[in-house]
C-alpha cells in the first residue's frame, strides 16, 4: 500500500513540476501585464527548486527517506550503511537554499524594475510601452 | 601565485563594498574624486593580477586553487588554462579600460553606485572564467548578470532603459534557472558538481573519485538533457540566436556607453567560453561511445543557428540607423562566427573562435568609444560619426576597427580569425568556407557604410562641456586600434606568438588530462 502510495506521490510531482514549468513559460511570454511575468518567473523558479530537492531523496527497499543527521552514537557499520541508503543526500537542498537566496535578490531588483516602469508609464502593462506612451490598459 | 586566482575575485567585491561605503562616510564632492581614484588605481592592480595568473598559466599550462584547502570535488576549485587566463586578462584590461573612458564619459552623482556595479560585474566575470565547478558557475553567473541588470537600467529617468533591464533581467532569470536545472541533472547522475570529475566520468564511467566515488545513475540521457539545456543559456549569454535577440540589441543601445564597450569582453564572451569549456573539457573529445552521436549532433543543429544568426545580424547591420544597435549586431554576427568555429570541432575552428573573440573584444571597443564620441558631439544616429572627419587619429581608428572586424588584411588580427575559420570550414565542407565569406561580404556593407556616411554627411557638432577635453577617450581608442595592427603583425611575424595561440586552442581541445588531474588532484584515473 505504501508503495502504491508512495509511486503516487512521485509521479503526481513530476506531472506538477512540469506542468508549473508550462504555466510558468506561457505567462512569462504571453502575458502582457509585468506583475503576471513576475509571478510566473516566482512559479518557474520555484518548480526548479522543488525538482532539484526531489533529487536528494532515494526510496530504497520500499522504506521511507530519513534526514540526514546521526542523533545517536556509536554508530555500528550496519546501521551507517543502511543511513547512507536512506538519509537524504543534504546537498541539494543546499545548492536550493543558495538558488533561493539569489533569487530573491534578482527578484527585489525585478520588482523595483517593475515599480519604476510604472512611474513612467501609469501602467504595468507592457502593451504601454509598444505604443510608445502612456495610456490605459485593463488586464 | 595560486593565492592570486582565488584572491582576483574577493578583491573585486571587497573593492565594490568600499566603493559603495565612501559617500556614506563622506558627502562632501571629494568622495566623487575619490571613487574615481579608487576604481581606476584598483582596475588596474586587478590587470596586473591578471597577467600574473596569465604567466604563471603560461609555465604551468594548468593551475588550480583550492578554497579553504578542501580537496575537490568536496571543495571548491578554480582551476585556470590557457584559455580561461587569457580571457581572463582581457575581462580585467576591459575593465581598466571602463574605468578610464568613464571617468570622462560619465556625470553623475550617482557614479559610486555604478562603479560598485561595474566592479561586482568584473568580479561575476572572473569568478566565472577561473571556476572548475559547475555550481559556483550558477553563483558567479547570478552575480554578473544582476550586476548588468543594474548597469542598463543606470539612466532610470529614461523609460527605454528600465523597458531593456526588464527585458533582459526576465530573459536571464529564466536562462539562470535552466541553469540551475542541468546542474541539478548533472548532479543527480554524476554525483560531483566538479568539472573535471564530471569530464573524468564521462571518459571513464568505472572511475572511482575520492569522496563523490562513482557515478549515480544514467549518466547517458542525463547528458543528452542536461546538456542541450546549457547550450541554450550560452547562447542566451552570448546573444545569438534565437533567445539572444530578445535583449542584446535593446541592452546594448540603452546601457550606458562605456558599459556598452565592456560587455563584449566582461559579460557576453562568458557565453563562447563557457560553450568551449563545456564542449571541450568536459564532453569533449574521448567521451564515451554513446555520447560520440550526441555531440556531433549537437554541433550541426549550433552550425545551422549559428549561420542563420549570422546573416540576419549582417543584414539588421545594414538597414540599423542607430550606431550602436549598429555595433550590436556586429558583436552578434562575430559571436556568431566564432560560435561555428568551435562546432568544427577541429585546432583551427578552436583557434578562430578565439582570434574572432580577441578581434571583436577590441574591435567592439574601438567602435563603441569613437561612437561615444559622435554621441556627445551630435547624437546616436549614423550619420552623426560625420564629426569625428576632422581628427585624422580617429578617422585612422575607425578604419583599422573596421577592416579588423571586417578581416580582408592580414595586418589585424580579425584577418587570421576569419582565415583559419575558413580554414577549418574546408576540411569539413566546402559550404562552409563560402557562407563565412558571404556573411563577411553583407557585413562589410554595414562596416562601410559608416565610413561612406563620414565623407558625405555634414554633422553639426553641439557644444558640449565634455568635448573641451577629449585626451582621454581619444589615447584608448588609438592605443586600441594599434593594439588590434600590433596583434594581427605579431601573428604574422612573430612565430612564438603564433604558436602561444594555436597551443591555447590545442589544450583546450586535447589537453583534457592534465586539466583532470590537475584539479582533482589524483592520477591514474585517465
Amino acid at each position: 500500500m505504501s508503495e502504491v502510495f508512495i509511486q503516487l506521490a512521485f509521479r503526481t510531482s513530476i506531472i506538477a513540476f512540469i506542468v508549473n514549468i508550462a504555466i510558468a513559460m506561457y505567462g512569462v511570454y504571453t502575458r502582457p501585464s509585468l506583475i503576471k511575468k513576475f509571478i510566473c518567473l516566482i512559479m518557474f523558479t520555484d518548480a526548479i527548486n522543488l525538482f532539484a530537492l526531489f533529487i536528494g531523496f532515494r526510496v530504497v527497499n520500499n522504506t521511507y527517506p530519513k534526514p540526514p543527521v546521526l542523533i545517536r552514537e556509536p554508530v555500528s557499520p550496519g546501521e551507517l550503511e543502511e543511513f547512507k541508503y536512506i538519509a537524504v543526500d543534504p546537498l541539494p537542498q543546499a545548492l536550493v537554499l543558495t538558488a533561493i537566496v539569489i533569487s530573491l535578490a534578482v527578484f527585489m531588483f525585478v520588482i523595483g524594475l517593475i515599480l519604476v516602469y510604472y512611474e513612467h508609464y501609469g501602467t504595468t502593462s507592457i502593451k504601454a510601452m509598444r505604443s510608445g506612451g502612456v495610456e490605459e490598459v485593463f488586464e | 601565485m595560486e593565492y592570486l586566482i582565488g584572491l582576483l575575485p574577493f578583491f573585486l567585491v571587497a573593492v565594490s563594498v568600499i566603493i559603495l561605503l565612501i559617500p556614506i562616510l563622506n558627502k562632501s564632492w571629494k568622495s566623487q574624486r575619490l571613487v574615481e581614484l579608487l576604481s581606476l588605481t584598483t582596475s588596474g592592480i586587478a590587470v596586473i593580477m591578471s597577467l600574473l595568473v596569465l604567466i604563471n598559466v603560461v609555465e604551468n599550462r594548468v593551475v588550480s586553487y583550492r578554497f579553504a584547502g578542501f580537496k575537490p570535488p568536496l571543495g571548491i576549485v578554480y582551476t585556470v588554462d590557457l584559455l580561461s587566463s587569457l580571457l581572463g586578462f582581457l575581462s580585467m584590461t576591459a575593465l581598466f579600460l571602463t574605468v578610464l573612458y568613464s571617468k570622462w564619459f560619465i556625470i553623475s552623482e550617482w557614479k559610486y553606485l555604478y562603479y560598485s556595479l561595474l566592479f561586482l560585474l568584473s568580479a561575476g566575470s572572473i569568478s566565472c572564467f577561473y571556476t572548475g565547478d559547475i555550481f559556483n558557475l550558477f553563483v558567479s553567473i547570478e552575480l554578473l548578470s544582476i550586476s548588468a541588470y543594474g548597469l542598463v537600467a543606470f539612466y532610470r529617468s529614461k523609460p527605454t532603459a528600465i523597458v531593456a533591464s526588464l527585458r533582459y533581467a526576465m530573459t536571464g532569470i529564466v536562462a539562470t534557472s535552466i541553469y540551475f536545472f542541468a546542474v541539478v541533472l548533472i548532479y543527480s547522475a554524476f554525483g560531483t558538481l566538479n568539472m573535471a570529475d564530471i569530464a573524468l566520468k564521462l571518459r571513464n564511467p568505472n572511475a572511482i573519485t575520492p569522496f563523490s566515488q562513482s557515478v549515480l545513475g544514467d549518466i547517458v540521457l542525463t547528458s543528452k538533457i542536461a546538456f542541450s539545456l546549457m547550450v541554450w543559456v550560452f547562447l542566451f549569454k552570448t546573444g545569438i540566436l534565437p533567445i539572444g535577440f530578445t535583449w542584446q540589441p535593446h541592452v546594448y543601445s540603452e546601457a550606458p556607453l562605456p558599459i556598452s564597450a565592456g560587455f563584449t569582453a566582461i559579460a557576453d564572451s562568458i557565453g563562447i567560453y563557457l560553450f568551449m569549456r563545456f564542449f571541450t573539457t568536459i564532453l569533449g573529445w574521448g567521451v564515451i561511445e554513446e555520447l560520440v552521436v550526441f555531440r556531433i549532433t549537437l554541433f550541426s543543429f549550433i552550425q545551422v543557428l549559428a549561420i542563420i544568426s549570422a546573416f540576419i545580424s549582417v543584414l539588421l547591420m545594414i538597414v540599423e540607423k542607430d550606431i550602436k544597435k549598429l555595433i550590436t549586431y556586429s558583436t552578434i554576427s562575430q559571436f556568431s562566427l566564432a560560435l561555428l568555429g568551435i562546432t568544427l570541432d577541429n585546432v583551427f575552428g578552436v583557434v578562430s573562435a578565439i582570434l574572432l573573440l580577441i578581434s571583436n573584444i577590441l574591435g567592439d571597443a574601438v567602435l563603441f568609444y569613437l561612437a561615444g564620441l559622435s554621441i556627445i558631439g551630435c547624437g546616436r544616429s549614423i550619420n552623426c560619426i560625420a564629426v569625428l572627419k576632422n581628427s585624422k587619429s580617429m578617422v585612422f581608428s575607425l578604419v583599422v576597427a573596421i577592416l579588423n572586424l571586417f578581416g580582408v588584411l592580414p595586418v589585424t588580427i580579425g584577418f587570421w580569425g576569419k582565415a583559419l575559420l575558413v580554414l577549418a570550414g574546408i576540411n569539413k565542407s566546402i559550404t562552409l568556407p563560402i557562407i563565412v565569406l558571404v556573411v563577411s561580404g553583407i557585413s562589410a556593407i554595414g562596416y562601410f557604410k559608416l565610413l561612406h556616411v563620414m565623407y558625405t554627411y555634414k554633422a553639426v557638432t553641439r557644444s558640449d562641456q565634455e568635448l573641451r577635453n577629449t585626451v582621454i577617450p581619444k589615447t584608448i581608442i588609438l592605443l586600441l586600434s594599434t593594439t588590434l595592427i600590433v596583434l594581427g603583425l605579431l601573428f604574422t611575424l612573430y612565430e612564438p606568438f603564433r604558436i602561444f595561440i594555436i597551443n591555447v586552442g590545442e589544450d583546450l581541445l586535447g589537453n583534457y588530462r592534465e586539466y583532470i588531474v590537475k584539479s582533482i588532484g589524483v592520477e591514474g584515473l585517465i
